[in-house]
């Protein structure tokens, strides 16, 4: 899986590309487990390339947000497009996240925490 | 009669062989008879044999083929002195010397030992040892021949990375052994040997601060990589003062990684395979135990119409559905566990324990669910989550009870084709907030409808252009089943989203629950 990342503030926004199913979320896991290694990991995930979420990729963001707040870190998604977001509204796990509209006011939003 | 080859390899100097067998094979592969370190090689490239006091050359069916004095070897052929084969990019000069032409007796030295370290080097890699066993054996060599401060091995990882999978230093070192990315992209990502002098002073390398160590060094690295492309490196270092490399020690190098990549890579997969074996054992326990968890009665109630299906994918074990009356209810769940293998199936085995256990007149489906909900997330480290629907029908007047957590939405069907989606409160998968409400929704099933359960196995089915089969094609599936059996329904749908996969290999389990209330009998 294309997985990018880039540095914006003090927020480091990753942004995974096409299907997070059970065949391409170990990598991302494994990429995201990296990233949130950071003392106090400030986080975005950007969905704006990401066309499915299985509930194996549900896991990994799960994971990830239980890393973030053992941490006191910051998390937050962005940029859902609707079969994603329906996955996530599906679990029930919408509660569970910040999730924004777009990239600056995700990154904005983890900065100001 | 024996004769002479020359072997020039596509990197390093070239080196004589004595044609000692009557027959020789050439190739990649360590059980050949001439071992070339040429990853556009085959593992047995090309055969030599005497035939009526001639040597004769015979290309062995390889994919990049054999020229004979730049034409196609067809078929075995005589050979004449001074004649010149190509085996992938290393050429082959057959008895060169014997125009006359000598080689200066230093070369020839060096090219001896090095030939003889690299035979050495050979056999070593040649017994049967792990991964981890193998990459230290390969670092040890290196020691002996280069004597290096310290070196490591990067291997690359499932995500494309290179990660350290070997260092070793000189006693006394003490100290992380760092490559720096660039060093890295250079000779892993390009497959391109380095030889840094001065760290400090190489072009290639100023803008990188830390090269393999701190401080001035000299370093040598070399990719591991074979026909299918880069695998890794090999990269040594020292201080200058302690040792300098030079151009040599790079060669020497460079055949030994092209020598260890090869028995890298066939070690890896060895034991890729050896764990795929464990994870098929582990696979097939996890199915048993799904399958020993279904319901194994059919229901006979007049009141009820009730069919079930679970199509288990081989990667994902972890659904689940049962049903049991009690007085005037049936109670029914359908649930899919996040996860797979026997973790998955450990999951369900709780889960269906829970349901069964909290099927009592005086609870209500989120009731069941709480109850479920707060015993899945005691240690769950994992974050294994369940998404399930259950809920109860009364036999006598066709009401529903039913609790969300995080599952798809039902749906029903009536005897007239038209389908319903009954508002129930999305509440959240079970397993992950221990405190997390549920709600239950509440309707009526008239008599001749059909409520429709499904895990995601049907929604997120794909075909091969990799379209989902999706909610709405359900749905118009289940409109054209109204009024037929709840087995037809479930017939229907299953065939259906077979029909759509067209053959494509399931990722999730398929299941499907379709319960028809009848109306009092």
């Amino acid at each position: 899986m294309h997985i990018s990342q880039e540095q914006q503030q003090d927020v480091i926004v990753v942004a995974p590309r096409g299907r997070i199913d059970s065949t391409t979320s170990a990598a991302l896991e494994s990429h995201l487990s990296q990233v949130a290694k950071a003392g106090v990991p400030r986080l975005v995930v950007d969905f704006s390339e990401v066309d499915y979420i299985s509930s194996a990729g549900l896991r990994v963001m799960l994971t990830l947000a239980k890393r973030v707040r053992d941490a006191r870190g910051a998390l937050a998604l962005c940029s859902l497009g609707d079969s994603v977001r329906q996955v996530f509204e599906l679990a029930g796990f919408l509660p569970l996240f910040s999730i924004e509209g777009t990239r600056d006011a995700a990154v904005r939003m983890v900065a100001a925490r | 009669m024996s004769e002479r080859v020359r072997v020039e390899p596509p990197q390093g100097p070239p080196f004589d062989c004595e044609l000692q067998a009557p027959e020789v094979i050439i190739g990649r592969a360590t059980t050949a008879g001439v071992v070339v370190p040429d990853s556009s090689m085959s593992r047995h490239h090309a055969r030599l044999f005497q035939r009526d006091g001639r040597w004769w050359a015979e290309d062995l069916g390889t994919t990049n083929g054999t020229t004979l004095n730049d034409r196609p070897l067809v078929e075995a052929t005589a050979l004449d002195h001074g004649d010149r084969l190509r085996l992938g990019a290393t050429v082959i000069r057959f008895d060169p010397d014997a125009g006359g032409a000598t080689t200066d007796p230093g070369t020839l030295n060096r090219q001896a030992a090095r030939l003889r370290t690299l035979n050495e080097i050979h056999r070593a890699l040649a017994t049967p040892i792990s991964l981890s066993e193998l990459l230290d054996l390969i670092l040890e060599r290196c020691f002996e021949v280069l004597r290096p401060e310290e070196g490591v091995i990067l291997l690359k990882d499932t995500s494309g990375q290179f990660l350290p999978a070997a260092t070793r230093r000189l006693p006394g070192k003490t100290g992380e052994v760092v490559v720096s990315r660039s060093l890295v992209e250079e000779v892993a990502g390009k497959g391109k040997p380095a030889l840094v002098l001065d760290a400090a002073l190489d072009d290639r390398f100023a803008s990188s601060k830390s090269l393999i160590m701190s401080g001035v060094r000299s370093v040598v690295a070399a990719p591991l990589s074979d026909a299918d492309g880069s695998i890794g490196m090999i990269a040594l270092s020292s201080s200058v003062n302690v040792k300098q490399f030079a151009d040599q020690d790079l060669e020497m190098l460079v055949s030994l990684a092209s020598a260890a990549a090869l028995r890298v890579r066939n070690v890896a997969l060895a034991e890729e395979a050896a764990a795929r074996k464990v994870l098929d054992r582990e696979l097939s326990l996890a199915h048993d135990i799904q399958m020993a968890m279904l319901p194994r009665q059919q229901l006979e109630r007049p009141e009820i119409d009730l069919a079930a299906r679970l199509t288990p994918a081989r990667s994902v074990g972890g659904d689940l559905y049962d049903f049991a009356v009690d007085g005037d209810r049936l109670w029914f769940i359908i649930a899919d566990v996040s996860g797979k293998g026997v973790a998955a199936a450990l999951y369900m085995a709780v889960a269906k324990t829970l349901f069964r256990a909290s099927v009592r007149p005086d609870l209500g489906p989120a009731d069941v669910l709480s109850r479920m909900n707060r015993e899945l997330c005691r240690d769950n480290d994992q974050i294994v989550f369940v998404t399930a629907a259950v809920g109860h029908l009364s036999l006598t007047t066709g009401e529903v009870a039913l609790g969300d957590a995080g599952h798809n939405p039902v749906l029903i069907v009536g005897p007239d084709g038209r389908s319903r989606t009954p508002k129930v409160p999305k509440c959240m998968a079970l397993g992950v907030v221990a405190d997390t409400p549920y709600t239950d929704g509440h309707f009526m099933l008239a008599a001749g409808e059909a409520l429709v359960l499904y895990t995601d196995g049907a929604t997120d089915a794909r075909d091969r252009g990799g379209d989902m089969f999706d909610l709405d094609r359900l749905t118009n599936v289940i409109e054209r089943c109204g009024g037929k059996s709840a087995e037809e329904i479930v017939a229907g749908i299953s065939d259906a989203v077979g029909t759509f996969a067209a053959g494509a290999p399931p990722e999730d389990d398929l299941t499907l629950l379709v319960i028809r209330f009848l109306g009092r009998r």
